[in-house]
Order: C-alpha cells, then sequence, then structure tokens
C-alpha cells in the first residue's frame, strides 16, 4: 500500500543514468545496456522527495557505454527502430567513463579528490627530494639525511617557488 | 508545522516547496549537479543549495529528472542537459548559494513575467462552464436548477429515454 507515495511525473525522453549490465540482441549481437535511472517520487504526508531508480534498455550501436559508465539515454519515438519491445531507448552519450572522472569545468582527470595532475607533480617532487638520494647505496644514514634536506632547501629557495609561495599567502594567486 | 523532525522541517511544507524561484524553462530535461557532504569553502554554496532548494525544485519542475553527483570531482558544478542535446555547464565554485540560485534564474529560468502569462493563458482555456472528470463540478445536478442526478432519485416517466425513444411497441 504506497498511498501516500505521488508518482514521479519526470518525463522518459532523455534521462541520466548508470550502466548496470550489457546484453547483446539480435542475430547481429548488438550491445545493448540496461540503464539505471533515477526518478524522484514525493510523499505527500512527509512532504518530501525519496528518489527511486528504474531500469531502462538501451540500444548502444557505437559501443559507447561499459559496465558501471555514468550515460545519457535518449527515447526512440520512432517504433520501427526499436529492436525489439523491451528495448525503449538508445545511449546518447557517456557522461563519466567508470574508473575515469573527469572534472567538466577544468578539463583534468579527478583521482579520489585529487587533481590527476597535482598527484604527479606531488610523486616527481617526493622522487626528487627524498628517493634520489636513497639511491646512493654507500652513504651513511646521516649523510643521506643531509643531503635530502639540502635537496629540500634548495627546492624551497628556487625563485618561482618562493614567488608563488608569497603570493599564495596574500592571496593575490 | 506538523511533524518537526530532521534537520531543517520547513522544508518539508508546502508553504515552502512553493517559494521556490527557479522553474526551468520547457527545453530543460535533465538538471544535474555535484556537491561535496564535507565540503572546504569554495564547495559550500553547492552544498547549502541542495540543502535548501533541491526539493524546491524538483517540486517547481515535475517533468525534470535532478540527479546528484556526490563526491565525484573536486569542483563544484551543475549541468542542465536540455531536449535538444546541448548541454548548459555552470562552475559554482566559490559562490554562495544565493548565488547559485540567481545565476540559474538568468540562464535557465522562466521570468516572472513568462511565468505570468503562462497562467493567464492557462485560465483562458480554461472553459467554467465546463463538467466531467477532469473539471470543478463533475456532474451537471450539481449545478442549481438542474435536474438531479438519476442515481440519487428516479427520473420522472415522461422524460426517461425508454419513453422516449425506445418504443418496443409489439
Amino acid at each position: 500500500m504506497r498511498r501516500a507515495i505521488q508518482e514521479s511525473a519526470v518525463k522518459t525522453d532523455v534521462l541520466l543514468g548508470r550502466v548496470v549490465k550489457m546484453s547483446q540482441i539480435g542475430i547481429d549481437r548488438i550491445p545493448c545496456a540496461q540503464v539505471r535511472c533515477q526518478r524522484n517520487e514525493f510523499n505527500t504526508y512527509l512532504k518530501m522527495y525519496f528518489s527511486r531508480s528504474f531500469d531502462y534498455w538501451a540500444i548502444d550501436r557505437g559501443q559507447l557505454g561499459n559496465l558501471g559508465d555514468t550515460v545519457m539515454i535518449r527515447n526512440i519515438d520512432d517504433l520501427s527502430q526499436r529492436p525489439t519491445a523491451a528495448v525503449t531507448h538508445k545511449i546518447d552519450r557517456v557522461v563519466f567513463q567508470y574508473g575515469n572522472v573527469i572534472d567538466p569545468v577544468t578539463g583534468k582527470r579527478v583521482i579520489n579528490d585529487d587533481f590527476m595532475d597535482d598527484i604527479e607533480l606531488k610523486k616527481k617532487l617526493v622522487h626528487d627530494v627524498l628517493e634520489t638520494p636513497a639511491e646512493q647505496e654507500s652513504l651513511l644514514f646521516a649523510e643521506r639525511r643531509a643531503l635530502q634536506r639540502q635537496l629540500l632547501e634548495n627546492a624551497q629557495k628556487d625563485d618561482d617557488f618562493r614567488e608563488a609561495a608569497k603570493a599564495i599567502e596574500n592571496k593575490t594567486l | 508545522m506538523p511533524f518537526m523532525h530532521g534537520a531543517m522541517p520547513l522544508r518539508r511544507t508546502y508553504y515552502f516547496l512553493q517559494q521556490g524561484k527557479i522553474h526551468f524553462r520547457d527545453n530543460v530535461a535533465v538538471f544535474a549537479m555535484s556537491f561535496h557532504l564535507r565540503p572546504k569553502a569554495e564547495q559550500k554554496g553547492a552544498r547549502d543549495f541542495i540543502f535548501w532548494h533541491w526539493a524546491q525544485l524538483q517540486h517547481n519542475n515535475p517533468t525534470v529528472q535532478l540527479v546528484k553527483h556526490r563526491d565525484m570531482v573536486i569542483t563544484p558544478f551543475a549541468r542542465a542537459y536540455l531536449k535538444d542535446g546541448r548541454e548548459v555547464l555552470f562552475d559554482l565554485e566559490g559562490m554562495n548559494r544565493e548565488e547559485i540560485e540567481q545565476h540559474i534564474i538568468k540562464t535557465l529560468g522562466k521570468t516572472e513575467l513568462v511565468r505570468k502569462r503562462e497562467s493567464l493563458e492557462a485560465i483562458a482555456k480554461v472553459n467554467p462552464a465546463d463538467f466531467g472528470s477532469n473539471c470543478g463540478r463533475q456532474c451537471m445536478c450539481e449545478v442549481q436548477g438542474q435536474h438531479p442526478c438519476t442515481g440519487m432519485i428516479y427520473a420522472p416517466k415522461v422524460l426517461t429515454g425508454k419513453y422516449r425513444w425506445n418504443h418496443n411497441l409489439l
């Protein structure tokens, strides 16, 4: 009994969803994907919206989508174009690729709250300062430590670095 | 305000839901927003916008699919997908929720003038004399001066169909 639930009026012409299953249909084995899309339902008693997912089968002739991708699907209005009665949509474009999320504003890849180029920069810095002295086996521990500190001071003394650090402090950068 | 449970139960009132300022243009099919649950200073605006205005947005635009991207990328952004396939991208970094709201209204929202005109057109379309399933009056018998519903009272025999037209005369 779902008396307090008002059905969602969201139009199914264009939807955004996640691919949960891949399959193939027809003799030609055309790939198609099952896409899970959220539509908010209103609870008239609590006066809150709750998201409820619906699955749609979408045909994917160009093999754009893979498992887990966030895709945009579009309704196939022309009934003769639908390969089966169950497959009602087609994949229009891939919004976010699974495992390769690209920030739409900056265009850079994001891995766990860090831009990819930030990670690369940190890795390079760590390698240059910490690990290159460690590769020299003839040094004692104290000598190696001194060399690492020297490299770090050099990096900090570098003109560009100092100017950038100052600018960040003065909030001009 | 009954049922005062939750973080800000004011959001769960019809009055508040109707106060929403963003009415999307007919073009907009999907509206997606990215936010962070534990935001930094620059990311806070998007989180506040969703806290206050998400339900209002859905209430005033029941045909638009609203999607939340939680902790997905670093910059908070909003993206609207139009019916013809175009995308409208908003960069929400460093904006607070009022700024975000104004920005969206300016780009994708219907102006007050347009909404007024649409409401007047809707009124003009409706004929107050109509009665039926989608109208104010269900049956003509509700109008004073009309015959009462034959479901309640038998009609006089002179007015019944079987007397007037259906003459089963042998």
